[in-house]
C-alpha cells in the first residue's frame, strides 16, 4: 500500500454499500441516544440485535449452508431495538426474529417481498399491541439535530441512488397532509407533525429505500413512494397511528407482483 | 389540586396549604375552630401552576420547610390564556415546565424562598408529584420529583445546606417517561427504601411502563437503583396517577395501590391517533395548543380500572384488585391511606375526575397482628414530619417515615402503621427524629398505637433509649415521657 493511498481521505464512495447503512443507522443511534437517551436500556437493543443475527444466521445457514453477512440484520436489529417501545423483552427479541424470518418464508421470484423490519413491526402490531408500542415521540426538541440526521441521512441515500425516493415520498406525504386538512379541518401543521419526528425519519431513511423490496426502475420506485404515502393517508382517515407501516406494508409486496406481472407481459408481447 | 396538613407554627394544632393552578395558600389553624387564609405577605409566589407540595424540615431546624412543584410554566395563566404556546416543547425531554420551589419556615407562617440557593431551580421539569425521604441514610430528607415529560430526579439533601440533584447518578435519571406518581417504602424488610413511580402505558400506543426503583448498591455516597418493576410483576399499569406502596394485608410487606384512567368521556371514541400525531413532532408544533385537534368529547384512556397489586415478600407482586373489591371504573387521581376505625386495618380514600370519592374499608384477616405509632415532635418539628421508626421484629428490619405529602397529590395518614402478619411481638421500635435524636422503645405492645412524644437529648447525646415501663401496661393511647429516658450505644444507620 503506498503513502498516497494510506493518506487519501474515507470517501463514502469507497464504502461497500453493505457497510453505509450499518454505518448511518449506528450514528443516528449514537447521536440520539447520546444526545436525549432514547434507548431504555442497551440490553433491550442489544436483545433486538442478538435475535435478528441469531436468526438470520440459522435460517441462511439452512438454506443455503453458508453463512450470511451480518450487515442486513444488524441494521434490522438495530431498527426493530429502536423502535419497538416495551417494559419487555420478548417484543424486542420476537420483533427482530419475525422480520429476518419473513426474508426466507415469504419469498417472491428469488427475493424477499417486505422490508423485514416493516413486516416485524406489522405483525408485532397485529399480534402483539398490548404488550409493545412503536416510538412516536420526539428525540429532544433540538432543531439542529433533527436538521442533522435528515441531511447526513438525505445526502447518504442520494450517494447510494435512493434520494429520488425520500424526496418523492417527503412530497407525497405534505400534498396529502394538506387533503386531510382540508377534509378534517384539522391544521396542515399538526398533520404534517409526524413527519418531523424520528419514526419517519427510520421509515423515510431506511424502509422505503430498501433495496431489496424496491422496484429496480426509478419510475416504479417514484410510483411506490406515492402510493405508500396514498395508502397512508387512507389509513390517517380511520386514525391508524401506525399509517406509514401499514402502507408500506400494503403497497411494497403488491409493486413487486405488479411490476412482476407487468415485465411477464411485456416479455410475452415483444 | 392537593391539600397537606401540618403544624407550621409549632402551636399544637394543625395548618393546611392548599396548592392549585393559581395563589397558593395558607390557612393558619387558629385553635378556636377557624382558619386564618394568608395569602400575602407570607413569601409565597403569586402563582404557581402547582401539582404538588410536601411538608419538610429540610434543614432539621424543628420548623416546617414547604416543597412546591410546578407544573405549566408560572406566566401561564389557564384561567387568562394570552398566548397558546403553553404546552411542553417535548413530551420526552420538555424544558418549558414550571419552577419549583423550596421555602424554608419561619414558623409564624411565613417563609423565605431559598429555591436557588438550595439548587432546586436547575432546570424547567413538569413537576407532577413529589415525596420526601431519607435516601441514603444521612438524617435528612431527600426529594423525589416525579416529572412528567422527561427524566424524574432525585434531589440529595447537603446536610440542609443546599440539594444536589443525583437522579442519572442514582440510575433514575435517565430513561425519560411520564412520571405521574412517587412514592416510598421499605418493600423487602430490609430498612432500605424502594421508589415507586407511576407512568403512562396504553396497549399499542405508549408503553413506558412503572418504575419501582430497588437499591442494589452505592455510589458516590448515593445508593444507585435499578428498575425492577417488570420483573416482579408492577409495571403494566395503564395511564397511571396515584400509586401508593402501603401494607394493605398487614403481612409485613408494602403492597401498591395504582390508580388509573385519564379522561372517560364518549364511549368507543379515543384521542390516541391524534395525540400521537402530534408529539411527535417538532417543538414549535408541539408546543402551540392552537395545533392539537380539540377533543371534541372524546375518550382518552377511559374507563379504566385501578391495581391493587399484594407484595409476596419474597420478590413478585400478584394484582388482586377484582377479587378485594376494588373493580370500580373511574379516573382516578390520588390515593391516601388512613385507619378510619382505628382498628390497625389500612382503608383507602381515592379520589376521582368529576365522579365521587370513594372510600374503601379495608377488611383484614382477624389473625394479622400489627402495631401503630403516633409521633409528635418537641425540638423537631410538632408533626414529626421527617420522622422515622425502625421496627425490629422477626429477625427483619421494617422501616416508615412520616411524610407531609406523597404519590400524587395527596396525604396519607402521619401515624405510622406496620402490619406483622402472625408475629406477636416486635423487639424493639427506633424512632429517628428529624432533630438527631434516636429513641427506643423496647418490646412495645402490639395491636395498638402509641403515642410518642420526641424526647429532650441527654449531654449532647444522639443516641437516647425510651425503655418500655417495666409492667408492660401499654395502652393504646399511651404516651411514652420524655422523662423516661436513658442513653445506651444503638447501632448506627449504616449497620441497616
Amino acid at each position: 500500500m503506498s503513502s498516497t493511498q494510506i493518506l487519501q481521505p474515507l470517501r463514502l464512495q469507497s464504502l461497500p454499500k453493505t457497510m453505509i447503512g450499518p454505518l448511518l443507522i449506528t450514528g443516528l443511534l449514537m447521536a440520539a441516544h447520546l444526545s436525549f437517551g432514547i434507548l431504555d436500556t442497551w440490553s433491550k437493543l442489544f436483545t433486538a440485535i442478538g435475535a435478528t443475527v441469531l436468526t438470520e444466521q440459522v435460517l441462511h445457514r439452512f438454506m443455503t449452508g453458508s453463512w450470511r453477512n451480518l450487515s442486513s440484520s444488524y441494521v434490522s436489529g438495530i431498527s426493530a431495538g429502536i423502535l419497538v417501545r416495551s417494559p419487555l423483552f420478548w417484543p424486542f427479541a420476537l420483533t427482530g426474529a419475525i422480520s429476518i424470518a419473513s426474508k426466507y418464508v415469504f419469498r417472491y421470484r428469488g427475493s424477499h417481498i417486505w422490508n423485514p423490519t416493516n413486516f416485524g413491526i406489522v405483525v408485532m402490531l397485529i399480534l402483539a399491541s398490548d404488550h409493545m408500542a412503536v416510538l412516536s415521540i420526539q428525540w429532544g426538541n433540538n432543531m439542529w439535530a433533527m436538521a442533522v440526521i435528515w441531511l447526513v441521512g438525505l445526502f447518504t441515500i442520494y450517494k447510494v441512488n435512493r434520494f429520488h425516493i425520500c424526496a418523492t415520498y417527503i412530497l407525497a406525504f405534505l400534498a396529502f397532509a394538506f387533503l386531510r386538512s382540508g377534509v378534517t379541518g384539522e391544521l396542515f401543521l399538526a398533520e404534517i407533525a409526524p413527519l418531523t419526528g424520528p419514526m419517519y425519519q427510520l421509515f423515510v431513511l431506511f424502509m422505503i429505500t430498501d433495496p431489496k423490496t424496491t422496484l429496480p426502475t426509478k419510475r416504479g420506485q417514484i410510483v411506490v413512494a406515492v402510493l405508500i404515502a396514498f395508502t397512508e393517508m387512507i389509513f390517517r382517515f380511520f386514525e391508524a397511528v401506525y399509517a406509514p407501516f401499514y402502507g408500506l406494508f400494503i403497497v411494497g409486496p403488491i409493486s413487486i407482483f405488479v411490476w412482476h406481472w407487468l415485465q411477464d407481459r411485456k416479455n410475452t408481447v415483444s | 389540586m392537593g391539600a397537606i396538613w401540618g403544624d407550621m407554627d409549632n402551636d399544637g394544632d394543625e395548618d393546611l396549604f392548599l396548592y392549585r393552578w393559581g395563589t397558593p395558600t395558607v390557612y393558619e389553624n387558629m385553635g378556636d375552630e377557624s382558619f386564618f387564609r394568608m395569602v400575602a405577605n407570607n413569601g409565597l409566589p403569586r402563582h404557581v401552576n402547582a401539582n404538588t407540595a410536601l411538608w419538610t424540615d429540610v434543614n432539621r431546624d424543628g420548623i416546617l420547610d414547604l416543597f412546591l412543584g410546578g407544573y405549566y410554566h408560572e406566566d401561564v395563566n389557564l384561567f387568562h390564556v394570552t398566548s397558546t404556546r403553553l404546552m411542553p416543547d417535548s413530551y420526552e425531554y420538555a424544558t418549558n415546565g414550571g419552577l419549583n420551589y423550596l421555602f424554608l419556615g419561619r414558623g409564624d407562617g411565613t417563609f423565605e424562598d431559598v429555591s436557588k440557593e438550595f439548587g432546586i431551580q436547575v432546570d424547567r421539569r413538569w413537576t407532577l408529584a413529589s415525596t420526601a425521604a431519607d435516601l441514603n441514610n444521612d438524617g435528612y430528607p431527600d426529594l423525589i420529583l416525579a416529572n412528567d415529560y422527561g427524566v424524574d430526579q432525585i434531589f440529595i439533601n447537603e446536610e440542609g445546606r443546599q440539594f444536589r440533584e443525583s437522579g442519572e447518578e442514582m440510575g433514575i435519571g435517565f430513561a425519560p417517561k411520564s412520571g405521574m406518581s412517587a412514592s416510598v417504602a421499605d418493600l423487602y424488610g430490609t430498612g432500605v427504601y424502594s421508589i415507586y413511580i407511576s407512568n403512562i402505558s396504553e396497549p399499542g400506543v405508549l408503553m413506558q411502563g412503572n418504575n419501582l426503583w430497588v437499591a442494589t448498591g452505592k455510589r458516590e455516597e448515593v445508593p444507585s437503583y435499578q428498575n425492577i418493576a417488570g420483573s416482579v410483576g408492577v409495571e403494566r399499569g395503564e395511564w397511571g396517577y396515584g400509586g401508593l406502596l402501603t401494607d394493605l394485608n398487614n403481612d409485613g410487606y408494602p403492597d401498591l395501590y395504582l390508580a388509573n384512567g385519564y379522561i372517560s368521556d364518549e364511549p368507543g371514541t379515543d384521542y390516541w391517533y391524534d395525540y400521537a400525531k402530534v408529539v411527535g413532532g417538532h417543538k414549535e408544533i408541539i408546543i402551540d395548543a392552537k395545533n392539537w385537534p380539540a377533543m371534541n368529547g372524546r375518550t382518552f384512556s377511559g374507563y379504566q380500572r385501578n391495581k391493587i397489586w399484594l407484595n409476596s415478600g419474597s420478590g413478585k407482586f400478584r394484582e388482586v384488585g377484582a377479587a378485594v373489591g376494588g373493580t370500580e371504573i373511574t379516573d382516578s387521581r390520588a390515593v391516601a391511606m388512613i385507619d378510619l376505625h382505628k382498628d390497625g386495618s389500612q382503608d383507602l380514600v381515592v379520589a376521582n375526575q368529576h365522579q365521587p370519592v370513594l372510600v374503601y374499608h379495608n377488611h383484614q384477616e382477624p389473625d394479622r397482628k400489627w402495631i401503630g405509632f403516633r409521633l409528635e415532635g418537641s425540638q423537631s418539628n410538632r408533626s414529626a414530619i421527617g420522622a422515622e421508626v425502625l421496627i425490629h421484629w422477626d429477625q427483619r428490619v421494617s422501616r416508615q417515615t412520616v411524610h407531609g405529602g406523597n404519590a400524587f397529590s395527596s396525604q396519607s395518614q402521619r401515624a405510622l402503621l406496620f402490619g406483622l402478619h402472625d408475629t406477636k411481638t416486635v423487639e424493639r421500635a427506633e424512632i429517628r427524629w428529624p432533630s438527631g435524636v434516636v429513641q427506643i422503645l423496647n418490646e412495645p405492645e402490639t395491636g395498638t398505637y402509641h403515642t410518642v412524644l420526641e424526647p429532650s437529648s441527654l449531654n449532647g447525646s444522639r443516641l437516647l433509649d425510651v425503655s418500655r415501663p417495666s409492667d408492660g401496661a401499654t395502652t393504646s393511647n399511651e404516651s411514652y415521657s420524655p422523662d423516661a429516658i436513658k442513653t445506651s450505644i444503638l447501632p448506627t444507620p449504616s449497620n441497616l
